[in-house]
Parts: structure tokens; C-alpha cells; sequence
């Protein structure tokens, strides 16, 4: 070529190329969602539910919990009795107990279960079900065995011995006819509400509890109820054509209701007298706690998108409604949330009883902490109390030292109760993850929920969540009752993974006051380790669990001394207690002999 | 050839550079002289212009700020300020037209020794007349009438025929009550600048308050002539022809004030015209429809009860002609008061419990950003002044602004607890 | 041999004489040519002054439209154009009334169809007639499914009538079709937040800011993008988006609730100082520096803040609820229920204003609705928001006698004498 060949070309190239840039195609306008694509994905960042494989290079953090629902033998499976109506009662069942039925020193099960609602149909019909801990990780279903055949639509379940004969009965909140399972002793069960005179009318149960209100001796029985539902007023409601629940603002509050135990089988109805019932709410979970120790025990009730109550007990059954006065009422905002359990623990060993509730969807749970004087302080933000647990529901909750070290970690079910929710909210998901939050013991808690071991992957909508020892060994383990699907049973492995901690248990025998202990608080001094704990019977969400106390000490090798504060009674202090075991402390007589069945840890 | 195209093209390439130039000279000469005659409008018409042949030429958005701030917009004056600078225009002038901003806002103790030195060190007469017009400006926006007189005076005695400083007297004149001097004054500004506006518009305002109607409506027609779409002037001339007898020319000029959907202010006023000639007119049922209109509009005119009030007896409603004419006795005794109140502030014009009440009248009586204004003032002789913070506290949080509302409630709170604040030596 | 154009032509034409009659013919011929372009330039003049007038109005320059007009005044067939022009500059000065009656002579022209039914849809939002203007709007979309300013206008008419679904469909509509525009994500964000959708609104902001808004949007995207960060506690995401914004008491604040949540109490207590120095009535910062003292167990302080907020924001419920909470510790049940008390009351009108919101997605006629929301606005100290929602009432039913009384009320314009 020749020079103005080249000439032309080196003036050329240049100008191609500016124009070349100039006309370039426009960014890609796909990069961004679209409406349909935001709104309708089905996306899901967790996997769709079930167990999970167990990968073998998970973190490991300082709880390990290990599911080992599979081995367990467990069958039951939870029905909400939906039928594709969306009814509101489908979407609060159920909670579930953990008590030693029959006595002979290991935790059982009881699960509430749902039944088909109008328009659902079950090939077979469903029932509650009683499983007996074998003591070596298996249970057996001995609900028709025991007589506990109970196929009512179940919310909740309690458990004690009300009648104060030596062995636990229970009672389960049911939408309809609530019923009360006397202990025969024997391993069975006599259905004996109407004679009781607790069935509490056809209404939408909730938590239950029993408590000595006027510290008689005897347990009685208080009950919340959700809300007024019904289905000629029910309707559903639509999120970009997905049907939704309505949700409890779409119904009036309903009534709670006390019964006093007459001491001869049958209960009174003294809701009125007591002053409970100019409070209707929208109940969930409910815990009776003597918050501000003045020897008596007051009820806490969570209500549903509705402020809460906390009935303060004059010691004589009678309550006043205080929430508003000690900051019970809504969270630190003044905000009324979506609550759904409760549970009541010293998390920062002050010595004062702090409660946790947990909430809805993009809510935070609240932590109050008790501040001595009568008062509850929200303090989930300074706490991290709230880490993990914005995007989903919370219901089951528990205030739990799952690795001994003295401070009590938390544990919260999730789940949503949207079912279509993952069709138009990229956010959330009706299947999710539980959280564990670690307690380190200087006022903040920690998520180590990816560090727990394979016992936090399973996704599902859980409901109730109940905390004891199953297998005896010395820390406490999960048990979580999932909506529409199979439990989760969750094995502590602290020991198992080279845990050292100490730790006591703590069975009370009441003698005077009722069997149970149900409201004593117990104080443990361990060297410089002060905790106390309360015995509850109904907690959480809907659930029961924690007539035996569980002590974490950490390196503590002795107990100094253990106060017994007895509802209705005095105290009883006990020094020297032997550490890593099940102490039965009596009323009046100290620590009974070691049970046979309990295998003290080196 | 080759000679003949070489000049060619220089020519065309120093046309191509100068015309810019030359056309943004031309319109920077248009907008000096629409300024002289304080035509704000024009002048940043013709700004706009050479701004767009000659976007960076820095002398463009320096007098582009200028008209803006004489316009009254601060804002954008700052914005404007601040790219002439950007562009490079001295910093002296700069300075110069944001101490005028000040002075201009109201606040001209602040930046009185700064403008006082400028006229002593022999500034410029345009610089000296500007100084003069924002100082005025600012004396008569706080009220200090005698303050503006003394400054307006000054300016007229070293330059007696600034048509601005005559305005601005005859605009004295009329808070005064003095009309005739008023219109003498708008007369010898159009004398000179037959094309000033707003002197014109003023004198025909003038002539009409003193029962002139003539001479007021033919000069509302001389301002219809050039600028038809002029509501002010279709309302004066109205209000002319309706006081001359003439209820149907008044009627159509009305009713052309409303075809061109004017301000809701003047909507409101021209629709308590027009209520007032079918009233005349004898027309009561169309009468009430567009007197609850300008109710809805001005409810605290009290033209509008007097006219709704006799409508209303006309038709029988005893109740709601009663209430009307307790609602205008209750306007004109407020309105009595507030005549006495700047009768009084003439002499005590740092008084900011008077200032104050003149502010709260007017937000009585719906003028609620003119009796802020005035709060404002009061706060300016005293910081202190609780019942202006109160009072502003509540219009803030009426128009939205959250924050401004809080603090003037905060203020009014320590201000309780403190002794009332001297005021400001304004001299 | 080639033959001389003269001898060439001479065979065709009768043979010219002389070399000035060719020049002369020539001429003619230029002549001929010149006028016939004259014809074809003079009839394309009128469009092209339209197009110019159309490219002057897209640059807002007004004067410009204003003499294309002039030029096509007389020439027959631009009649539709002539009034289209003339609404735009008159929608341009505000006079919206006048604009749309110059618009509905040019509607029907197959043209200018689609442009007259957006800006009459943007004067009618203009004058708060949201939904005549979402009627105009739906058209004009049927005719161009691609006209983005419908969507952004349709959007904004959808935002004040409290349809959220159809404002963020609009929206997304506009996104796509103006990838480079900031302000649909923006937009979107900002309703998520309002509505608590903390965790849908960040990637909305996120999309926003890579779309490289200008200032100060670029600011207020962060500092609401780092809000929703905070309610997702996820403080040092928060931290990193709140060093990218200006230094601003907004900026401390949020920076000052980052570190207290994180326990750094000195940190938070240094840039809450900072805060409340620059800006002594903000909210938050009240709010956080009372949280902050009872955190330090200084219970007086934490009382004398939010004594401070509830004189500045007498009808702010949650200060009410703090400070009841706060005189109960310290004791003062009097003060407490006192508060107390006022929280409740304003936490029905909360309540109430919150469920109404609901029913106005829900029925878009329903005026009545829309003016007691206005009246619940007020009543929270929210005239701002009151007034959007009386003249969404009014844009229902332009009649609503109470939504009159209190806009009346409310606005009065200012009159200079």
C-alpha cells in the first residue's frame, strides 16, 4: 500500500473506533428484577425441608446438637387438619410436653396434633400422641396403650400433678372442649374434664399452665384462648393472587380463663373473681413466673398483634393487669407485636427472672430484662437477643444452658405460617432454619447457628419447642414439634464432643406446697456462679417442659449451697451438694437419695 | 482566488466565535435595561437567552444572580452566585450582592457597617443604588418604616430621579395611607419610564383608592394593553368598572381573569368581584355559588362575609347572614387592631409583643405565611419572644416542616424559663 | 473523438447561437430547480419547525417552543400542533387547567395522540386529580406500551392514591424500560422502607446506586439504604454504606445507634454529641441519646432527652411510651401515667391510621377513606402527609366538603401586595 493508503487508514481506524463507541448497544436492561420476576420467584435460599446429610466439615462452635430424629423411632406426624381453606386455627398448632409420665426417671413426649378442619379430608384420622423414652434414644408410641387417645384439634399441652398424688397428669388446650388426662399411676390416663369441670367451653385454646395462685398447695390452672374465630366469619385474603391466613386482627379478643383446684378432683371457675377476665385477649404463650419475688406467682400472657398482659398475683388469686406499668406491654418501641412463646430464665444470673418472647415476620423478639423493682426492660439490640431471627416467624423459644458453662444460651423454632409465602416474598420462606444463640456470659449473646452442629439444618416450619435431658447424661436436649410434617429431636453432644463443664439437676418434692415444686425458685451458689430458676409447668410456645431444674456450673467442681424458695411455703437451704447429677430435694427433709436411674458423670 | 478564500474563511471562523459574543451583548444590554426599570421578569428572560448562546461567560451569571436576587429568588441566587464564581467573576462583586441578599432578607443590621463602608469609600452609583434598594428593601420587609423613609430619602436626595427609590416611596406613602402622594410619585417614575410596570400597575391601584376610578381604569387598560394575561390588572380594572356602573364590561373581565386560571389568591379575589357584581346585578343565587367559592379560597376576606352576608339575607338564611356579619365584624375589628398595631410599630419598631400580635392576627386570619414573616421579625428584635416561637411552632408544623416546627418548640420552652432578650441596635 | 458538448447537444436541441443563450438556459434551469426546491423545503418546513419545537420542549426550552409556534402560526394543517405546543408551555408556566383545554383539541391527532394524553396526565397530577390522571395515563400506554414518562408519572399518581401494587408494577415497568435511571429503584426502596420491608428494600437502594444517581439523591439513597440496614441489625454493612454519605447529624446518628447496638457505647456517645450539636431537634438522635443514658444507668439524662423530643414532637408516640417507661424507674408514677396515658391515646390514632392505609389499597373510590386518613395525619402532627391525603380524597370526589374545610384550612396561599 502505498503512503496515503496508510494515511487513510491510520485516520480511519480512529475514527471507526470513536463511532464504534458511540453506537455501542445499551447495558444489558435484564440485570435488574423485573415486577413479575420480584414478585413471583421462587426463590428459596434454604433447601426445601426435611433432614439434611450430614456434611462433615461443618464449624464447630461450643453447642453441638445432633439430629437424631431418624433414630428415635418416633412416627408421629403433625397435621394441621388444612384443607385449603386458610382457617386461622391451622396455622398456632401446636406446642408440645416433655414429662416423665410414668415415673421411672426419663423424659417422655406427648405431641398435640392437629384434625381436619371443614373441607379437609384424612385417610386415617389423627390423633395426639405419647411416646415413652426407652432410655437409649428410642420411644415407643404408647398413646392407646395409656388411654391417651385424644384426636381433638390440639394447640397446646401442659403438664403436673395437680392432684398431688405422685405423678404427673396433663392438660391439653384444644379449638374446642380443652382436656384434663388424670395419671393413674400405672401408665394410663383417665380423660376426667368434665368432672374436673376444665373442658372451658368451645373455644380456640392456647398456652396453658398450672400455678398456685393463692399458694394452697394445690395447682391451679390457668388457660388462655386465642381469639373468637369462626367459621361463618372466616375469609381469606390474597397477596398477589396467593391466598393468605387473615391473621388474629381479623377477629375479636377472647376471654383467658382461671380455675382454682378445690383440692378434690374439680377446679372452680374463678375467672371473674380473680380479675382476668375484664382482659380478653389474643393469647398465645403464656408463663407464670414470681418476676418480682414477693412469694407469689404472676402470669404472663403474650397476646397475638395485641398488647400483652402480665397479671400480677396479690398472693391471694386475685390479679391486677400491670404490663403497661412495668414495661411488659409492647417492645422498647411501644409496639404491640405478633407474639407467640415465651419463656422465663435468668440469662444474666442477677438473680431476677428475664422473659423472651418471640414474634413475627420482620419483627424483632423481645428480651426483657428484669431490673429488680418491679420493672422489664427491652434490651434485644444491646443483647444481640434478635440476631437470625427478623426474616421468619419465631414461636417455640427457651432459655437453655445448652454447654454448662453457667449462662443460659436461647434457642428459637422458626417457621412461617404463610404456606404460599415463598411464591411472592423472596425475603422468607414457610421452612426455615432454628436459631441458637450462645449466652457469653457478658450480657450478649451470640448467633451459632452454623456452628452447632448438624442439628440446625434442618428446615422446617416449626412450632413448639421443648428443652430437657432425654438421655440423662447431663445436658439437655431438643425436641421441636414441626407444622404439617415429622418432630426434630436434637441430641446434645456437649459431652460427646469433650465438654468438661459441670452441672446439677434438681428434682423438688413438695410436701406442704404442691408436689411439683410448680413456683418455687431455687438459687444455686457455685463459688462465685450464682443462678436461679424457677419450676413452670407451661412455657414457650404453647409447650411444657422444666420440672426438673437443669444447672450448667462450668469449671465449678461443687455446689456451695442451694436455697429453695417454695410457693406457699418457707425456704430450705441445702450446703454440699454433690455435683454432675439429678439431686431430689424434699421439702422440709433436704436431698433424697441419688435415683437409681442416674448415671452421675466423671 | 486563493486570497479570496483565505479571507473567506477568516471571516466566517471570527463570525463563528464573535456572534456568541456579540448576541449574548445584545441580550446582556436587554437585561440591564429591564433591570433599570425593575422588570425582573425581562431581565431574566434575556438572561436565559445569553446564557444559552454564551453559556460560560461569567459576566452572564453574575447579573443572572443579580436579577435574581432583585426578583426576590434567594435560592437560585445563591446557586447563581456561586457559578459565577465558578467561572470566575471578582470576588468583590460577589461579595457585594450576598451582603444585598442580606440586607435585602430583612436582616440588615448584620452586614449594615460592611454596605455603610462601601457608599463611604466611594462605590460606584450603580453599586451605591444597589445598596440603597436592598437596604430600603430590607427596612420595609421588617417593617421599619421610618427607617426605609430615611433611606429612600437619602437615595432620592443624591439621585431624585431613581424611579426605584420613587416606587419604593410611593409604596411608603401607601402604608401611610397617603395615596395622592403615592400616585405623584408612580407619576414622575412613568414620566420617565413609560414602560415600568409595576409603577403603573401602582398608580392605576392608587387612583382607584382614592375613589379615582377613571383615572384608575384607564391606567389598569394601559397595563392590559401590554400584558393581557395580567390578573392583578383584569381585577383593578373589574373592580373599575364595577364601581363606574358598568357591571357587564366588569363581569367579562372577570370572567376572562378566570379563563386564565390565575393564582388561587387571585382567583379567590376575583371571584368575590364577580359575586359582588351579581349581587349588583341582582343575580343572588349566582352570587352565593361564587362567594362560597372565594370563601373556600379566602375565608378570612372580609369582602367575601360582607358579601355572603347580604346574599344571605337576600335569600332569607337569617342564620348563616348572622354568622357572616359576626364573621366580618370579627375580621374588621382584627383588621382595626392590626392598623393600630403598625401605627405603633412606626414609632417602636423594635416592640416584638407588637410585632408578634400583628403576626398572629394574620394567621387568624388565614394569611398565615405573611403573619409568620412577621413572627419572624419579632424574633429578630427578641429571640426569646415565646409567644412568636409558639406561634411559629404551629405553622411550621402546619405546612409539614417537622424540624423547623420542633425547634421553634423548643425555643418557646427556654424561653419560658428566660428573661426576655434586648433588642438589636438597628441603627 | 469525443465531440464538444455543444456539438452534442446542438444534435438534440435546437442549435444555440451563442455561448450566452446557453448561459442563459442555464439559468432558467437553476432558476426551475431552485423554486421547485424552494416548494419541497417550504412544505417541510413545518415539520421540521414541529420537530425543532418538540427537541426545544424535551430540553425545556421554552422560549424556543414558543417561537416554533409562532412560526407555524397560519399553516394550514398544524392547527393539532399549534395547540399542542401551546398547552406544553402553558403547563410549563403552571397554568395546568389551561394546558389541558389547548390539549383536548389536539388528543384525537394521530400524532401527537400518545404525547397529549401523557402531559394531560401530568397536568392532572399536577392540580392532585390522581385518578383522572391514571385514566389518561392507561391510555396513553395502550397506544405505546413503550412510553416510559406514563409509567413514571402513572406511578407517582398510583403512590399518592395508595395503590402500592400498581405504583411498584408502574415502577418496575420503568425500570426496564430506562435502565439507566436511578429513580424507579429509588422510588421502590423508599416504599419498601416505609412499609418495614427492610430486607426487599437494600437491594432496591442497591440497584439505585449503581445507576449512579447524582447528589444529593446519591446521599439520601445511603442514608436510607443504611436505615434499613440498621432494622436488619446488620451494623457494619450499615457502618460501610454510612461512610460513603456526607458528614451530616443524619449520618451520626445512625453511625452513633450502629455502635451502640455493637455495645461501643463511647463511640455512639461521641457521635450523638456531634449529632445533637449540629442539629438539636432531630428526632432519632433525641431518642438514641435517651436510650444511650439508661444504658450508662443515667436515668435523669435519659429523662431530660426525651423530655426535650416530646416538647419538640409533642404527638410523637414512642416518645410518650419511653418517657412513661423512664419516670416509672425513676419512681415518678404521676409523670409516668401521665404519659402514658397520651402514648395510648396516640397509639390508637396510630393503630386506626395504620389499618386505614389497608382499606385505601383497597378501595381506590373511597374518598371518605382518604380524608379521615388526612384527619388521622394531623392529628400525628403530619400536616404533610394530610395534605396528600385530603386531595387524594378530593381528586375522588372534588366535592368532599370536609376535605375542602380542611385543605381550606390548612393552605393559604401568599398574597404580595
Amino acid at each position: 500500500m502505498g503512503r496515503r493508503s496508510w494515511i487513510g487508514v491510520a485516520i480511519l481506524v480512529p475514527i471507526l473506533a470513536i463511532v464504534g463507541w458511540f453506537v455501542r448497544p445499551p447495558r444489558n436492561p435484564s440485570r435488574s428484577p423485573t415486577a413479575d420476576q420480584t414478585a413471583h420467584a421462587v426463590t428459596s435460599t434454604v433447601p426445601w425441608g426435611g433432614a439434611s446429610p450430614r456434611p462433615s466439615n461443618l464449624p464447630i462452635g461450643p453447642i453441638q446438637l445432633r439430629d437424631v430424629t431418624d433414630e428415635t423411632g418416633i412416627t408421629f406426624r403433625h397435621t394441621d387438619g388444612s384443607g385449603g381453606h386458610h382457617y386461622d386455627p391451622e396455622t398456632v398448632t401446636s406446642g408440645l410436653a416433655l414429662f416423665d409420665f410414668d415415673g421411672d426417671g426419663w423424659i417422655d413426649i406427648y405431641f398435640p396434633n392437629g384434625a381436619p378442619l371443614p373441607g379437609s379430608k384424612a385417610d386415617t384420622t389423627p390423633r395426639h400422641a405419647l411416646y415413652r423414652n426407652r432410655g437409649d434414644w428410642t420411644f415407643e408410641d404408647v398413646s392407646e396403650a395409656s388411654g391417651v387417645l385424644c384426636t381433638a384439634f390440639g394447640l397446646g399441652a401442659t403438664a403436673a400433678d395437680y392432684d398431688n398424688d405422685g405423678d404427673l397428669d396433663f392438660y391439653v388446650s384444644n379449638y374446642g372442649p380443652k382436656v384434663l388426662f388424670r395419671n393413674n399411676g400405672d401408665g394410663t390416663f383417665q380423660e376426667v374434664t368434665q368432672e374436673a369441670g376444665v373442658a372451658d367451653g368451645d373455644r380456640l385454646g392456647a398456652g396453658v399452665a398450672f400455678l398456685d395462685v393463692d399458694r394452697d398447695g394445690l395447682l391451679d390452672l390457668f388457660v388462655a384462648n386465642y381469639m373468637k374465630f369462626s367459621y361463618d366469619k372466616h375469609f381469606v385474603v390474597f397477596r398477589d393472587g396467593y391466598p393468605e391466613y387473615p391473621g388474629p386482627k381479623a377477629y375479636p379478643p377472647d376471654r383467658h380463663s382461671l380455675y382454682r383446684n378445690l383440692g378434690d378432683g374439680t377446679f372452680a371457675d374463678i375467672t371473674d373473681a380473680s380479675g382476668i377476665a375484664q382482659h380478653p385477649g389474643k393469647g398465645m404463650g403464656i408463663v407464670c413466673a414470681d418476676y418480682d419475688r414477693d412469694g407469689d406467682t404472676d402470669i404472663f400472657v403474650l397476646n397475638d398483634v395485641f398488647q400483652n398482659f402480665c397479671f400480677e398475683n396479690d398472693g391471694y388469686g386475685n390479679f391486677e393487669e400491670v404490663a403497661l406499668a412495668n414495661g411488659f406491654k409492647y417492645n422498647s418501641e411501644g409496639m404491640a407485636l405478633g407474639s407467640m412463646g415465651v419463656d422465663c430464665g435468668d440469662y444474666d444470673n442477677d438473680g431476677w427472672l428475664d422473659f423472651y418472647q418471640t414474634s413475627y415476620h420482620r419483627e424483632l423478639p423481645v428480651l426483657f430484662r428484669n431490673l429488680g423493682n418491679g420493672l422489664l426492660e427491652d434490651v434485644t439490640v444491646g443483647t444481640g437477643a434478635g440476631q437470625g431471627t427478623l426474616n421468619n416467624v419465631k414461636w417455640g423459644c427457651g432459655f437453655v444452658d445448652f454447654d454448662n458453662d453457667g449462662w443460659r444460651d436461647l434457642f428459637v423454632a422458626m417457621g412461617h405460617l404463610q404456606d404460599l409465602i415463598d411464591h411472592y416474598d423472596e425475603t422468607s420462606s414457610y421452612r426455615a432454619k432454628n436459631v441458637l444463640l450462645w449466652n457469653d456470659g457478658q450480657g450478649r449473646f451470640v448467633d451459632v447457628t452454623d456452628r452447632a452442629g448438624d442439628g440446625m439444618l434442618p428446615v422446617f416450619s416449626s412450632r413448639g419447642a421443648a428443652f430437657e435431658d432425654l438421655d440423662n447424661d447431663g445436658d439437655v436436649d431438643v425436641v421441636i414439634l414441626n407444622a404439617r410434617d415429622r418432630p426434630t429431636v436434637l441430641r446434645n453432644m456437649y459431652y460427646e464432643s469433650g465438654g468438661r463443664n459441670h452441672w446439677l439437676q434438681i428434682l423438688l418434692r413438695g410436701v406442704k406446697t404442691n408436689r411439683d415444686g410448680v413456683g418455687a425458685q431455687v438459687r444455686v451458689v457455685a463459688g462465685g456462679l450464682k443462678q436461679i430458676a424457677e419450676v413452670h409447668s407451661g412455657r414457650g410456645y404453647q409447650s411444657h417442659w422444666g420440672l426438673r431444674l437443669h444447672f450448667g456450673l462450668g469449671p465449678h467442681d461443687h455446689v456451695d449451697r442451694i436455697e429453695v424458695r417454695w410457693i406457699g411455703g418457707g425456704t430450705d437451704i441445702v450446703e454440699n451438694v454433690p455435683i454432675n447429677r439429678l439431686a431430689i430435694i424434699v421439702e422440709g427433709h433436704g436431698i433424697a437419695e441419688q435415683p437409681s436411674f442416674f448415671v452421675p458423670r466423671q | 482566488m486563493l486570497f479570496a478564500a483565505v479571507l473567506l474563511c477568516v471571516t466566517a471562523g471570527s463570525a463563528y466565535f464573535v456572534w456568541p459574543w456579540w448576541r449574548a451583548t445584545h441580550y446582556l444590554i436587554e437585561a440591564r435595561r429591564a433591570m433599570q426599570v425593575a422588570d425582573a421578569e425581562g431581565a431574566l428572560r434575556a438572561l436565559e437567552s445569553a446564557e444559552r448562546v454564551a453559556p460560560n461567560l461569567a459576566e452572564v451569571a453574575y447579573l443572572r444572580s443579580v436579577a435574581l436576587r432583585r426578583a426576590g429568588l434567594l435560592q437560585d441566587f445563591e446557586r447563581q452566585l456561586q457559578r459565577a464564581a465558578e467561572l470566575g467573576w471578582p470576588e468583590a462583586d460577589l461579595q457585594r450582592q450576598s451582603w444585598l441578599a442580606i440586607a435585602q432578607s430583612g436582616d440588615v443590621p448584620a452586614v449594615q457597617r460592611e454596605l455603610m463602608a462601601l457608599l463611604a469609600e466611594g462605590a460606584p452609583d450603580e453599586v451605591a443604588e444597589e445598596v440603597y434598594e436592598a437596604v430600603a428593601r430590607g427596612h420595609l420587609i421588617t417593617y421599619r418604616l421610618r427607617d426605609a423613609e430615611l433611606c429612600i430619602n437619602m437615595w432620592l436626595q443624591w439621585r431624585p430621579d431613581a424611579p426605584q427609590a420613587r416606587v419604593m416611596r410611593a409604596s411608603l406613602y401607601e402604608q401611610y395611607g397617603d395615596y395622592g402622594s403615592a400616585a405623584a410619585d408612580y407619576r414622575a417614575v412613568l414620566s420617565q419610564f413609560p414602560k415600568h410596570r409595576e409603577a403603573r400597575r401602582r398608580l392605576a391601584q392608587a387612583l382607584a383608592w382614592q375613589n379615582k376610578f377613571d383615572q384608575a381604569a384607564e391606567q389598569f387598560e394601559i397595563c392590559l394593553s401590554t400584558h393581557p394575561n395580567d390578573a392583578e390588572a383584569i381585577l383593578g380594572l373589574a373592580r373599575c368598572r364595577r364601581r363606574q356602573g358598568n357591571a357587564e364590561a366588569a363581569r367579562s373581565l372577570l370572567e376572562q381573569g378566570l379563563a386564565q386560571n390565575p393564582p388561587t389568591q387571585f382567583r379567590g379575589l376575583i371571584l368575590t368581584e364577580l359575586g359582588r357584581v351579581y349581587l349588583g346585578e341582582g343575580k343572588t343565587a349566582k352570587a352565593v355559588e361564587v362567594l362560597n367559592q372565594a370563601l373556600a379560597i379566602l375565608p378570612g376576606e372580609g369582602a367575601v362575609h360582607h358579601a355572603l352576608g347580604t346574599a344571605m339575607a337576600r335569600i332569607g338564611d337569617k342564620e348563616k347572614a348572622q354568622y357572616h356579619h359576626q364573621r366580618l365584624r370579627e375580621i374588621q375589628a382584627d383588621y382595626t387592631r392590626l392598623n393600630h398595631v403598625t401605627q405603633k410599630l412606626l414609632d417602636e419598631p423594635n416592640n416584638a409583643d407588637l410585632r408578634c400580635e400583628a403576626g398572629e392576627i394574620l394567621i387568624r386570619e388565614g394569611l398565615k405565611k405573611e403573619g409568620a414573616e412577621w413572627l419572624l421579625t419579632a424574633l429578630k428584635c427578641d429571640p426569646n419572644h415565646r409567644k412568636s416561637h409558639q406561634l411559629l411552632a404551629e405553622f411550621f408544623a402546619e405546612i409539614g416542616n417537622r424540624e423547623l416546627a420542633a425547634r421553634h418548640r423548643l425555643l418557646a420552652a427556654s424561653a419560658e424559663a428566660s428573661p426576655p432578650t434586648a433588642p438589636p441596635d438597628s441603627k | 473523438m469525443v465531440q464538444p458538448i455543444t456539438v452534442r447537444l446542438s444534435r438534440v436541441v435546437k442549435p444555440l447561437e451563442s455561448r450566452w443563450q446557453l448561459a442563459a438556459l442555464l439559468a432558467a434551469l437553476l432558476s426551475a430547480l431552485a423554486v421547485a426546491a424552494a416548494v419541497v423545503w417550504h412544505r417541510g418546513a413545518a415539520d421540521r419547525s414541529f420537530k425543532r419545537a418538540l427537541a426545544a420542549l424535551d430540553a425545556r426550552q421554552f422560549e424556543l417552543v414558543q417561537r416554533e409556534l409562532a412560526r407555524l402560526d397560519g399553516i394550514a394543517g398544524f392547527e393539532p400542533h399549534r395547540h399542542f405546543l401551546r398547552g406544553t408551555v402553558l403547563l410549563a408556566g403552571g397554568q395546568c387547567f389551561a394546558a389541558l383545554e389547548e390539549f383536548g383539541r389536539c388528543v384525537d391527532h394521530p400524532e401527537l395522540r400518545v404525547r397529549t394524553l401523557i402531559l394531560s396526565g401530568q397536568a392532572l397530577y399536577r392540580v392532585k386529580r390522581f385518578r383522572d390522571a391514571v385514566g389518561l395515563l392507561v391510555q396513553a400506554l395502550e397506544a405505546d406500551p413503550q412510553a416510559a414518562d406514563a409509567y413514571a408519572c402513572l406511578a407517582a399518581a398510583y403512590d399518592d392514591l395508595g395503590l402500592l401494587n400498581e405504583a411498584f408494577q408502574a415502577w418496575s415497568r420503568l425500570a426496564e424500560l430506562r435502565p439507566d435511571d436511578f429513580y424507579p429503584h429509588r422510588m421502590m426502596g423508599l416504599r419498601c422502607k416505609d412499609f418495614e420491608r427492610w430486607e426487599s428494600a437494600v437491594p432496591m437502594y442497591q440497584e439505585a446506586l449503581q445507576r449512579q444517581p447524582p447528589q444529593p439523591d446519591r446521599n439520601e439513597i445511603l442514608l436510607e439504604m443504611a436505615e434499613c440496614q440498621i432494622r436488619l441489625q446488620r451494623w457494619e454493612e450499615a457502618l460501610g454504606t454510612l461512610a460513603q454519605c456526607f458528614p451530616s447529624p443524619q449520618r451520626w446518628t445512625k453511625e452513633a445507634e450502629c455502635h451502640l447496638s455493637a455495645g461501643r457505647l463511647d463511640e455512639a456517645q461521641q457521635l450523638l454529641d456531634r449529632s445533637l450539636q449540629h442539629s438539636p431537634v432531630d428526632l432519632s438522635a433525641l431518642l438514641l441519646a435517651g436510650t444511650l443514658a439508661l444504658q450508662q444507668g443515667k436515668g435523669e439524662a435519659a429523662v431530660a432527652a426525651w423530655q426535650r423530643a416530646a416538647i419538640a414532637y409533642p404527638r410523637e408516640y414512642v416518645v410518650h411510651y419511653k418517657l412513661s417507661q423512664a419516670f416509672r424507674r425513676l419512681g415518678k408514677e404521676a409523670e409516668a401515667k401521665r404519659h402514658a396515658d397520651l402514648a395510648e391515646e396516640l397509639r390508637q390514632v396510630r393503630l386506626e391510621f395504620s389499618q386505614l392505609h389497608a382499606t385505601a389499597a383497597a378501595e381506590p373510590d373511597n374518598a371518605d377513606v382518604r380524608c379521615r386518613l388526612g384527619v388521622l395525619a394531623k392529628q400525628l402532627d403530619r400536616s404533610d402527609l394530610a395534605r396528600g391525603w385530603f386531595h387524594a380524597a378530593l381528586s375522588i370526589n372534588p366535592r368532599h366538603a370536609e376535605a375542602l374545610q380542611h385543605l381550606t384550612g390548612q393552605a393559604r396561599q401568599a398574597s404580595k401586595p
